[in-house]
């Protein structure tokens, strides 16, 4: 009886050890891997003000004031006095890049938006993502 | 030994079964969110507005389809009859002249009623008869994109993109075509016409004869007929929205749709206020659409038919949450032409409707908001 008993419990440490595992790797699919649950807005702002908005989800990108125009549906150019800078989204991958910039350096073309931001200094340039927005706008 | 090894089995089958149940949980719930469709959906332009159908719910494949495709035919059956611009019925009746009259289809009969409902429950303030008088101030559709002077009131675009203001008698003459009386409906037979009276007017030799513009209704209008559709496949968490200023909200999982309005000063569009709505229509106007300064005069899109010229008005956007989309769009225009004091009596005698009143520095509201920008004094109504 002794031997079944020292046999037994080292197991069943293990046994719950791999359900808990299993437990956390379903827990994870859900919170992060499944595919509509990390849904993307990128903000660009110029100097603090936000010139364009890009809807990552819904397909389509916004620009305000003087500064940003849509050369297309989903290449966006921004002009000020500090330089000019070119961001191209991809809505298929849900992605977006600085494709060029005329300032020194060119850091923020190489830069990964998927790292939290895009940032242009020379130019007080910034594309951030900013979450799902959930909410309906009316106006 | 034996025992050992039974013990060794059914743990092994213990944690082959539980790896294959996640399996198929994880396989599972990817499959499911792969195969159904929702998010955002674009469904046409209508009237130079995006229309977006946004699904909360996800919907097959198939029902995708057949929900994008009668959608789109129900917009391109309505941008034929209501744009003043193609060879439907309301651009053949802005032709007629005075005496009168042509078929038009059953939809454009529905509209011509209940824009005459909201005409004569606001005094005229909403009159379609208003266009040619949109079109003299370089508000129609063919100041949408790259606008070259064609008609021999038209001015050259000056370097702000503002606009010469017409001469008076222009604003004269255009101003008496306006009269939503004199355009009337009939039923024939089974077929609906439209028919118009009243003279042309000449100026410079050239006649101009009364004619309409469904822009600020027919949208409204639109998000009914939509939401007729979507609700036929029973999906019911969506919401309808044309150009943002005609919505239809459905329902919404954990309760209503968190609404925004956006802020007429805010270059970058950031809300003034928050509603919770649901199984709503909302419409709304607003001077700062589509507006051009010239010397110092403020012309906008929203004209008042009384006075030839843009609307007066110290309301800069109303918004209206109805059940009738139609009605709710007709009435955010004449809302702003009607000014503060004649909307707050509206919105007192006419309770079957939320209304929202912005001007420079208050916001009057039926509904309760929250985050309401501090910019604004906020009032309860």
């Amino acid at each position: 009886m002794k031997n079944r008993a020292s046999i037994e419990k080292p197991f069943k440490i293990a046994d719950i050890a791999v359900y808990v595992l299993l437990a956390a790797v379903v827990a994870a699919c859900f919170s992060a891997g499944l595919p509509n649950s990390s849904a993307k807005i990128a903000e660009v702002t110029l100097k603090g003000e936000i010139v364009a908005r890009i809807y990552l989800d819904d397909r389509r990108a916004e620009v305000y004031g003087d500064n940003a125009v849509k050369k297309s549906d989903n290449v966006i150019i921004i002009q000020s006095e500090a330089g000019f800078n070119e961001i191209t989204v991809d809505f298929d991958a849900r992605f977006l890049k600085m494709t060029d910039s005329d300032c020194a350096g060119k850091e923020c073309v190489h830069m990964d938006i998927d790292k939290g931001a895009i940032i242009c200094a020379p130019h007080s340039l910034v594309i951030k993502l900013v979450g799902k927005d959930d909410s309906v706008k009316v106006g | 030994m034996k025992n050992l090894f039974c013990i060794a089995k059914k743990r092994i089958f213990l944690y082959f079964f539980s790896a294959v149940i996640t399996a198929t949980l994880i396989a599972g719930c990817y499959g499911c969110s792969l195969s159904e469709e929702k998010g955002a959906v674009y469904l046409g332009s209508f009237l130079s507005s995006d229309v977006y159908l946004y699904l909360e719910e996800g919907v097959s494949e198939e029902t995708h389809a057949n929900l994008l495709n009668k959608c789109s035919a129900l917009i391109e059956e309505l941008e034929y009859g209501c744009s003043v611009s193609s060879s439907g019925c309301v651009a053949l009746f802005n032709a007629l002249k005075g005496g009168e009259k042509t078929e038009i289809s059953y939809p454009v009969y529905e509209i011509i009623l209940k824009s005459k409902n909201i005409y004569s429950k606001t005094g005229g303030a909403f009159d379609p008869t208003v266009y040619p008088l949109v079109d003299l101030w370089g508000f129609s559709y063919r100041f949408d994109n790259d606008y070259l002077p064609q008609k021999p009131y038209d001015r050259q675009r000056e370097q702000d993109g503002s606009l010469a203001l017409p001469s008076d008698s222009y604003i004269t003459a255009f101003s008496s075509l306006v009269g939503f009386d004199l355009v009337s409906v009939c039923e024939e037979d089974g077929k609906y016409y439209l028919k118009k009276d009243g003279a042309g007017v000449t100026v410079d030799g050239t006649t101009y004869e009364r004619a309409v513009d469904l822009s600020s209704v027919a949208k409204g209008y639109l998000t009914d007929g939509l939401k007729k559709i979507v609700e036929d496949f029973s999906v019911k968490r969506y919401y309808i929205s044309i150009g943002t200023s005609s919505l239809y909200l459905g329902e919404r999982s954990g309760g209503a749709w968190a609404t925004q309005f956006v802020d007429p000063k805010s270059p970058s569009r950031e809300p003034f206020g928050e509603a919770e709505i649901s199984l709503k229509s909302v419409s709304t106007s607003g001077t700062y659409e589509k507006s051009y300064v010239y010397e110092g005069v403020l012309c906008h899109h929203v004209i008042d038919g009384a006075t030839g010229r843009s609307a007066d008005s110290d309301i800069v956007s109303a918004v209206v949450v109805g059940d009738d989309g139609a009605e709710c769009d007709a009435l955010s225009t004449a809302l702003v032409v009607m000014g503060l004091d004649r909307a707050l009596s509206f919105a007192e005698k006419e309770t079957d409707k939320d209304y929202i009143f912005i001007t420079d520095t208050e916001i009057y509201s039926t509904l309760a908001l929250k985050n309401v920008a501090k910019s604004y004094v906020y009032r309860r109504i």
